[in-house]
């Protein structure tokens, strides 16, 4: 006789608020597969844990989210934002598809020269321009925008040093009725601290402003705010074009668009919470067009970055132990810890298994490996029981973690792209012992010892 | 005709739902009405009130994702073939306006606000709309922490309300209590917390239901009695104050109003100026006593819903009074043991 | 271990208990009404393993790992 299917056993007491069999996971959360790889295939060939990219979702997003725009207005043009995602194989996705880069360091003003992108095709933007940073972006064209008064006096002195005059955008901040609002970057709007620097320049022999670029939040959930943004910087645009007869070529409105992570502190779940992509396009693009006539219609740059990419991006993980705590609380141990999930701190990630699992759910916790205790990586999920070796799949996990992460303990492990074809490419192999020690120099006096 | 509607917010607890009201304002209707009622938790009294929920599921949190809710809700529809659903939580309502067409593809039909008109919870809207349409609203300030909190009560001063995203609302007289208040509600609901100022006066309450197109299905107005800690009516008496009922109707022909609504308002005692305070975007937990009065709101709507005949004056006597009172139900543990084993329960009717 | 408590449950087929002294309600599954009505007849739990194993298509050390968890949660409860 055939044995019967194992589920695990479970007693759960009935308690007041706790009596909801179907809580918030009433279906059945699993996945195997990623855009058409299979996670054991993928496990297989790039070990656990592991980012996954899918490609197809990227390209797809994009020309979505582009179509959009210039369907409203034409004279768009997105730069992929660097600092979300800048490893190659992400960014030259998006240069394929059109984007050329921002980037806010010379870092990544280099990773994108280093890819091909002619420096032209580069927006340069950032609180901090180190002077040979800056002379290079001015030498190769590069779009930069100034964020304060010593940087305007920085890129002047550069300029006269290279004997020729440059093209500069300031960076605005202003006040669009949300909280927080952003006041360290840039001039500010409102004080004349912005019409003081537009003066300033048009003042210098050798900078000429003709572009204006603001950025007004992260994960910003309220369309209006960029609508009250567009309205200022055209209405900014106005001022500076009829007061100090420059040309403004080109808008700028940053990024901060939302994606459909799930935000500590909100009760609402994403789907229904985070307006869609396209409402603040509509926002930002009714204002350009009821504010602006055809024949003034700027350049406008959108360096969207974390809205375009987050939902194509998984981190695969498997469970290694499990452990119910003293306090009764069920807890788990992943192979992935907070210092690769730097955005654990403020989202609770969408959680899947990579099977179907009967048996009742629990409140539990999930650890990550590291010998820390600040290493919890869900606080509080409601998973279905896990027996070791099972595989989570954690997302959208795309923006800020593969640039933010942290090698500390382990190393830190590799980046796959399931290609549009459903081919799995390692993008950024996992670390070993070399590529840490590498840059590392012990002095000879310490090479020896006995113990 | 059999008509079978679905009614949230079962919870006929101290911080009362409108479903139980909902339900016995349908059973008492001219229509052959199976009620189904939809709960979050095992303990919600209306599951165990024989004469007015027919059968009770239980259904996930809106807090989870939004397919685990229509598949529930489908699940759901095949076995009972609901006609109508009529969501009456504020924290549910949101997943309703998104899932509103996919349940309409099932044949099961809403009567809800659009998301446009949800955002008047918010308070920045709400004083817009206030201002439209010719009444006040008290000074507030919406914070998303706790230097946010501090700075807030700096200008709202004492005493001053702090009110959650959705639920909870309470009066503060000085720091302590406002901080008390913030860290509950933010813990509970997340942001945003509005710190209101607190005007003295005479709280009112108007309740109506808009078809859509600017007109209403019927309006309603009482002034509360008496309140309990948690700020619900206890009791009630309904009043005609014209001044009050035109300002719902414009505010309804103004924003063309979707389904129930609360037109929470203050009249202050210096001024006898009003102050509109919330909108609701659903019916309150007293509805019963409109349909009580001859305002049977939730019939008109699922008969407006089904495009059946319908009523919709508003001609009510003033001076009738809602008496709220608790009661005891006694059931044995097995019924308890079928919802939360099962997920559902069907009652047996003594009628 | 004291298993007295556990004969005086009230459980259904469907793995509802109900403890008639304390009040308490529960909720278990078939495997869990099994390990309780196997510890109520005194069973060791080297004993109950082979038992499940024989029912069950399982691996013994998940079982093991999984009983045990079984009966922390008991002993959490107060109902071992």
């Amino acid at each position: 006789m055939s044995k019967k299917e194992y589920i695990k056993p479970f007693i759960k007491k009935q308690t007041a608020g706790n009596m909801n069999k179907f809580g918030s996971f009433y279906q059945k959360n699993y996945r195997d597969e990623i855009a058409g790889a299979k996670i054991d295939a993928i496990v297989e060939k790039c070990g656990s844990p592991v980012f996954v990219i899918d490609e197809k979702a990227i390209r797809e997003k994009y020309r979505e989210v582009y179509r959009d725009f210039s369907s409203r207005y034409p004279k768009v043009q997105f730069s992929w934002s660097y600092k979300t995602n800048y490893l190659d194989a992400i960014c030259a996705v998006y240069h394929q598809e059109g984007s050329i880069a921002e980037v806010v360091s010379e870092f990544e003003y280099q990773k994108a020269r280093r890819l091909g992108v002619p420096g032209n095709k580069i927006i340069f933007n950032g609180p901090f321009k180190p002077e040979e940073a800056l002379k290079v972006a001015f030498e190769e064209g590069a779009i930069v925008n100034l964020d304060n008064f010593d940087e305007i006096f920085k890129a002047e002195r550069v300029a006269k040093e290279m004997g020729q005059i440059v093209d500069v955008g300031i960076r605005l901040n202003m006040d669009t009725g949300v909280y927080p609002q952003w006041s360290r970057f840039g001039f500010n709007y409102e004080n004349r601290n912005a019409y003081d620097a537009a003066k300033r320049i048009h003042k210098s022999e050798w900078l000429n402003l003709t572009g204006l670029h603001s950025h007004i939040g992260t994960f910003m959930l309220e369309p209006k705010a960029y609508a009250a943004q567009v309205k200022v910087m055209i209405d900014f645009m106005r001022i500076v074009e009829r007061e100090f007869d420059m040309t403004i070529e080109s808008l700028d409105f940053g990024g901060g668009f939302p994606s459909r992570n799930k935000l500590k502190g909100t009760y609402l779940p994403p789907e229904v919470s985070v307006p869609p992509l396209s409402d603040f396009i509509a926002a930002i693009s009714n204002t350009l067009l009821s504010e602006l006539s055809p024949d003034e219609y700027p350049t406008v740059y959108m360096e969207t970055g974390r809205g375009l990419i987050d939902e194509a991006g998984y981190l695969v993980t498997t469970v290694d132990a499990i452990k119910r705590l003293p306090s009764g609380l069920k807890s788990y141990i992943i192979d992935a810890g907070v210092n690769y999930l730097y955005t654990s701190t403020w989202y609770n990630y969408k959680v899947e298994v990579d099977r179907p699992i009967e048996g009742s759910y629990e409140n539990c916790i999930v650890y990550g490996p590291l010998c820390m205790n600040i290493d919890v990586v869900l606080e509080n999920a409601s998973l279905p029981p896990l027996s070791r070796g099972t595989r989570l799949i954690l997302s959208p996990m795309a923006a800020y973690n593969v640039t933010q992460w942290m090698q500390f303990i382990r190393y830190r492990p590799a980046v796959a792209m399931i290609m549009d074809n459903g081919d799995i490419e390692i993008i950024r192999r996992a670390e070993n012992l070399e590529d840490v020690v590498g840059p590392e120099r012990l002095p000879e006096k310490l090479k020896k010892f006995e113990l | 005709m059999k008509i079978t509607v679905a009614i949230s917010g079962i919870n006929a607890i101290d911080n009362p739902g409108p479903g139980t009201g909902i339900a016995k304002s349908l059973k008492e209707s001219g229509l052959d009405v199976r009620t189904i009622g939809l709960a979050y938790d095992a303990l919600e009294p209306g599951i165990y009130m024989d004469d007015v929920i027919d059968k009770s599921y239980i259904m996930p949190y809106p807090s989870g994702e939004r397919e685990s809710f229509i598949k529930r809700i489908a699940y759901i529809h095949s076995i009972e073939k609901l006609d109508v659903v009529i969501s009456a939580l504020d924290a549910e309502l949101p997943i309703y306006m998104d899932i509103e067409k996919d349940l309409a593809k099932m044949g099961i039909k809403m009567l809800i606000p659009t998301k446009e008109m949800f955002k008047l919870r918010n308070k920045t809207e709400l004083e817009k709309l206030a201002e439209e349409i010719g009444v006040k609203n008290p000074a507030y300030i919406a914070c998303t922490s706790y230097p946010d909190l501090l700075a807030a009560l700096n200008i709202v001063g004492y005493p001053c309300m702090v009110k959650g995203p959705f639920y909870e609302a309470f009066k503060a007289n000085n720091l302590v209590e406002a901080e008390l208040h913030f860290s509950k509600i933010a813990n509970k609901w997340g942001y945003p917390i509005i710190v209101q100022k607190f005007i003295y006066g005479e709280e009112f309450d108007v309740i109506g239901c808009g078809s859509g197109n600017g007109e209403d299905l019927g309006i309603f107005a009482i002034r509360k009695m008496t309140t309990t800690s948690l700020g619900k009516v206890w009791n009630a008496v309904s009043i005609h104050n014209d001044e009050l009922i035109d300002a719902t109707k414009r505010m309804i022909a103004k924003l063309q109003w979707r389904g129930g609504l609360e037109f929470e308002a203050l009249i202050e005692n210096r001024t006898g100026d009003i102050y509109l305070l919330e909108i609701n975007p659903r019916f309150p937990a007293w509805i019963y006593m409109a349909s009580g009065c001859g305002i049977n709101l939730p019939e008109r709507m699922v008969k407006f819903l089904l495009n059946l005949d319908h009523e919709s004056h508003s001609d009510y006597e003033s001076g009738k009074m809602m008496i709220r009172y608790t009661a005891e139900l006694v059931k044995d543990i097995s019924e308890f043991e079928k919802i939360t084993t099962n997920g559902e329960l069907e009652n047996r009717s003594k009628k | 271990m004291n298993v007295e408590k556990l004969t005086r449950l009230a459980i259904s087929d469907n793995g509802f208990i109900f403890d008639p002294i304390t009040g308490h309600s529960f909720t278990t599954n078939e495997i869990g009404i099994k390990i309780i009505n196997l510890l109520k007849e005194n069973k060791e739990n080297e004993d109950i393993l082979d038992e499940l194993a024989e029912i069950y298509s399982v691996n013994e050390n998940e079982l093991d790992v999984d009983l045990m968890d079984f009966i922390h949660n008991l002993k959490n409860f107060s109902l071992v």
